[in-house]
């Protein structure tokens, strides 16, 4: 597949790479497997024939793969009309001129020359210029978004799958049809580079200019102007909101010295160092003043603005959940310039802005956000903005009898003060990131927290066991046993002499369990059978036999840690398992 | 009175919850002061107990955190995704910093995921355009794409303002599309329009959220600022299967239920959090397409509704959402449903 998409395209190679697979094994899977889940699934009149191709595609065959399963296509039967010449540009008219919104196939053949222009180059231009910043508020017309969806969908597999389930592809002319459809692929890739390249040579300069949080939002303001119902959006100025507040603080940071950078590094690569604890560090950032000082108020000009367009948006909502909304509270005081962002912070401008955060000796109940801690001054603003003031809610609390409203500190609402919320210093990440030093001297072995993290492994508690136990055990064993051959012999000498007093082939066969290790114990028990001449050389090759299936058998009825496996295994039975249906 | 627990995040106006895969009575919420427009903020790790919802631990963050997700790997690790563009691992058992860091992404991180499947890697989107796939073990992400199928570790599928569904498959080249192996325009026409609902012809919107139904592993759910929630089956890929109105405002999150293969349940910019079902439960009656319907709706919140999560355990219905009232709710899906 890979050499067919890069290099020039060869029947030949093409046809001996569908020939070169076995997929007897695949196809028996495919077509015999039901998944169990197939209950749940919509009846849909064609999933008897997307099923395969769907599994197929989750079973990672390549797309080539797809078009070859034996599916049954009744449609493509009766469809499939006279051979089209292979010309990729036929091809390409009939691929999605439309999205296909029912089944009726003969709409894909109708090729519609408006909608398609000869050129498909020309084409991505088009969509290019229609999306890009300069014109966005040009509505898109449909032709936009068929070329979206058209580039989109235009890779190997979408066109197979899409396709062959809406029987759009004779099967007869699969041999020629992959070759054009690689070169299908081929030429919409340098299609999408070009308007790609097209695009960037664009946007560089505005993004050039400075205007980067201009531009990342520029799509969201263009789909915004896209709305025919022009309420149904706050989404996306809000995020339109976040993002000048927060492409100004990023523009910030990119302006922090490189040694901040550089110490950070340093902190993270020693997590040994003692650091402090972070209200300790309180490095004033200059640089943000810098930028607060040096940038002029438009960033508040474009926030106030976005804030009018989202209250407008939310304008004709008069129920009381948005009335006494505290986020549009606060909208409404960006709006009217009483609040701002001053850095790191919200800061109050009605009355003397203040330029430094106050010391953290201020109230617990800093919830500026909430439109809390305001000054007592505002009360006249936070009635206008229906805010109504709160009280440091308890930690916890059920449902009920929660909305009492308290007194806050008149002294300490002199002055604005957020605080708590408010990094003292947003330097250093402490995070002990670096990889664990593992030829540290003084931790020879990988630390017992880090030791489970080997993902996807099963870690069968026998591996290696047996060989461990092999290195310990049979050495005692043995010895014991020689001892036991030892005695054995002098009492066998003894018994010779003696007359057969107690047989001592018999007293191993029947001794008794306590007296010998478990190992040992199946030894004895294959021994009575053998002459003494073999019993000891067999005895120690069955023993080594013997011995390891015994092992194995102790080991795997130990008791594993039942939590830790219990764990492992709950969140993906609960999530995937098929169970848990009322 | 339905019966509901709630626990305020003062001063904090929360962006997401999640329930942990490993405790039934732990969830986990990260938000950010200031509506997360500026100042710090803060991931809660919260235990449900018989007194009510308990903080357990809190951990504070230099910028608003916009997303979280449990480890699937281990009990007490989350990850956050950061405001500053950093992904960070937090675990409950260890101080009062986040155990790793990653720093890579150029703007917000917007969203982070879990394997379900694949538990050692996880990824993130962010506003800088790109998907990143990480593990836990690398100081680098793994792949760079210009969320996740819980059914194939190899699948990953995003959407965004462009109106589009992407679906990535890692096992492809990564030269032909940067694995990009699917673009479904979330703005398409229903394969049936349902009825009563004229096509209007719908310009594109921007997408907010989207979710892979936890049984039928082609199905997943769109959602975005034009109030609308669509289902789309990927097998049919031009369209969507199922769109549900009813919404007032864009739906910021959306969550198939883990019991029921039916069942979703939506956050909304319009205060209230909706449950659905898109019809295609053929034991009641569903024939699959056109027939979604709300099913109930809990308007409790009194400010955006910005996560929902379900509970994997237990009863079927239990679920936690977050709004920036400052309020995390955890109720009973059921109280809520009508007839």
């Amino acid at each position: 597949m890979s050499d067919a998409l890069c290099g020039p395209s060869n029947p030949l190679q093409q046809f001996k790479q569908q020939t070169q697979y076995d997929r007897t094994l695949q196809q028996d899977r495919l077509t015999s497997r039901h998944t169990p889940a197939q209950g749940f699934r919509s009846i849909d009149p064609n999933a008897g024939l997307l099923d395969p191709e769907f599994e197929a595609f989750q079973a990672g065959l390549p797309p080539s793969e797809l078009s070859n399963l034996p599916t049954v296509h009744p449609q493509s039967q009766s469809l499939a009309g006279p051979s089209q010449p292979p010309s990729w540009a036929t091809d390409f008219q009939r691929m999605q001129i439309s999205p296909p919104p029912s089944f009726q196939p003969q709409q894909q053949y109708t090729p519609q020359p408006t909608q398609a222009p000869n050129n498909w180059a020309q084409g991505f231009r088009q969509h290019v210029a229609q999306t890009t910043p300069r014109t966005q508020h040009a509505a898109p017309t449909p032709q936009a978004f068929q070329h979206m969806a058209r580039y989109g969908g235009m890779n190997g597999y979408q066109s197979n799958f899409a396709q062959s389930s809406y029987a759009q592809q004779p099967v007869q002319s699969k041999g020629k049809q992959a070759v054009t459809e690689q070169f299908d692929d081929a030429a919409f890739e340098q299609a999408f580079d070009l308007a790609r390249d097209a695009l960037m040579a664009e946007t560089q300069p505005l993004q050039d200019a400075g205007m980067a949080e201009e531009m990342a939002y520029v799509n969201g303001a263009s789909t915004g102007n896209m709305d025919q119902e022009g309420m149904q959006n706050p989404a996306a100025d809000l995020a339109a909101i976040a993002a000048r507040v927060r492409a100004r603080r990023f523009e910030a940071e990119k302006a922090a010295p490189a040694a901040d950078w550089k110490m950070q590094e340093e902190l993270v690569r020693q997590p040994d160092r003692h650091l402090p604890p972070l209200s300790e560090i309180n490095i004033p950032r200059q640089d943000e003043q810098m930028q607060d000082d040096t940038k002029p108020a438009n960033d508040d000009d474009a926030l106030a603005q976005t804030a009018q367009e989202l209250l407008e948006k939310v304008e004709h909502n008069q129920t009381d959940k948005f009335r006494n909304s505290q986020f549009l509270g606060l909208m409404r005081r960006l709006r009217d310039r009483e609040v701002k962002v001053e850095g790191d912070k919200m800061v109050e401008t009605v009355r003397s802005p203040l330029k430094h955060p106050l010391p953290a000796t201020a109230a617990p109940d800093s919830a500026y956000g909430s439109g809390a801690a305001t000054p007592e001054p505002d009360a006249a603003i936070r009635r206008a903005a229906h805010v109504p003031p709160r009280t440091p809610p308890p930690e916890f609390d059920t449902h009920a009898g929660t909305d009492t409203s308290t007194t806050t500190d008149a002294q300490q609402l002199n002055q604005f003060n957020n605080t708590e919320q408010t990094p003292q210093y947003r330097g250093p990440i402490r995070i002990n990131a670096a990889p664990y030093d593992y030829t540290d001297q003084t931790h020879r072995t990988i630390p017992p927290h880090e030791q489970d993290h080997d993902a996807h492994r099963y870690i069968d508690p026998r591996d290696g066991q047996e060989v461990v136990d092999l290195l310990n055990r049979p050495q005692q064993v043995f010895e014991e046993v020689e001892a036991e051959v030892d005695e054995l012999d002098e009492s066998d000498e003894r018994g010779y002499e003696g007359g057969g007093n107690g047989g001592p082939a018999h007293d191993i066969g029947t001794s008794d369990t306590t007296s010998f290790a478990p190992a040992k114990r199946a030894l004895s028990e294959q021994a009575p059978g053998f002459p003494e001449g073999i019993f000891y050389g067999d005895l120690r090759q069955r023993g080594w036999s013997e011995m390891n299936s015994q092992t194995a058998e102790g080991f795997g009825a130990l008791p594993r840690d039942p939590t830790r496996w219990e764990r492992w295994d709950s969140p993906s039975s609960a999530r995937l398992g098929g169970g848990g249906m009322h | 009175m339905a019966n509901m627990l709630e626990f305020r995040t003062s001063g904090f106006n929360p962006y997401s919850v999640k329930y942990s895969p490993f405790f039934d009575s732990r969830l986990a919420v990260g938000g950010g002061a200031n509506f997360g427009l500026v100042g710090n903020g803060r991931l809660y790790a919260l235990n449900l107990t018989a007194n009510g919802i308990v903080c357990e631990k809190f951990f504070e963050t230099q910028d608003c955190l916009f997303d979280l997700t449990w480890s699937e790997q281990h009990e007490n690790q989350l990850l956050t995704a950061g405001g500053d563009g950093s992904l960070k691992l937090f675990d409950l058992g260890v101080g009062e910093y986040p155990v790793a860091g990653w720093q890579e992404h150029g703007r917000e991180v917007f969203s982070v995921h879990w394997n379900l499947v694949k538990k050692d890697t996880f990824l993130s989107s962010s506003w800088d355009g790109t998907v990143k796939i990480w593990t836990p073990e690398r100081k680098e992400s793994v792949v760079t794409l210009p969320v996740h199928s819980p059914h194939h570790p190899d699948i990953v599928t995003c959407v965004s303002r462009d109106s589009h569904l992407r679906v990535f498959d890692l096992r492809s080249k990564p030269s032909a599309q940067n694995h990009m192996t699917l673009a479904i325009p979330i703005h398409a026409p229903p394969k049936v329009a349902p009825p009563g609902m004229m096509n209007q012809g719908a310009g594109p919107t921007e997408c907010l959220t989207h979710d892979w139904n936890k049984y039928r592993d082609s199905v997943i759910a769109t959602a975005g600022v034009d109030c609308m929630i669509r289902t789309f089956d990927l097998r049919v890929p031009s369209g969507p299967v199922n769109v549900l109105a009813g919404h007032e405002y864009a739906v910021r999150k959306v969550s198939w239920s883990p019991h029921l293969s039916d069942v979703l349940l939506s956050a909304s910019y319009d205060m209230t959090c909706r449950v659905w079902t898109d019809g295609s439960n053929v034991d009641q009656g569903g024939s699959g397409t056109g027939l979604g319907r709300e099913m109930g709706r809990m308007d409790r919140h009194t400010e955006f509704a910005m996560g929902v999560d379900w509970c994997l355990f237990g009863a079927e219905g239990w679920c936690a959402t977050c709004a920036w009232d400052e309020r995390v709710l955890v109720w009973d899906v059921r109280d809520f449903m009508r007839g």
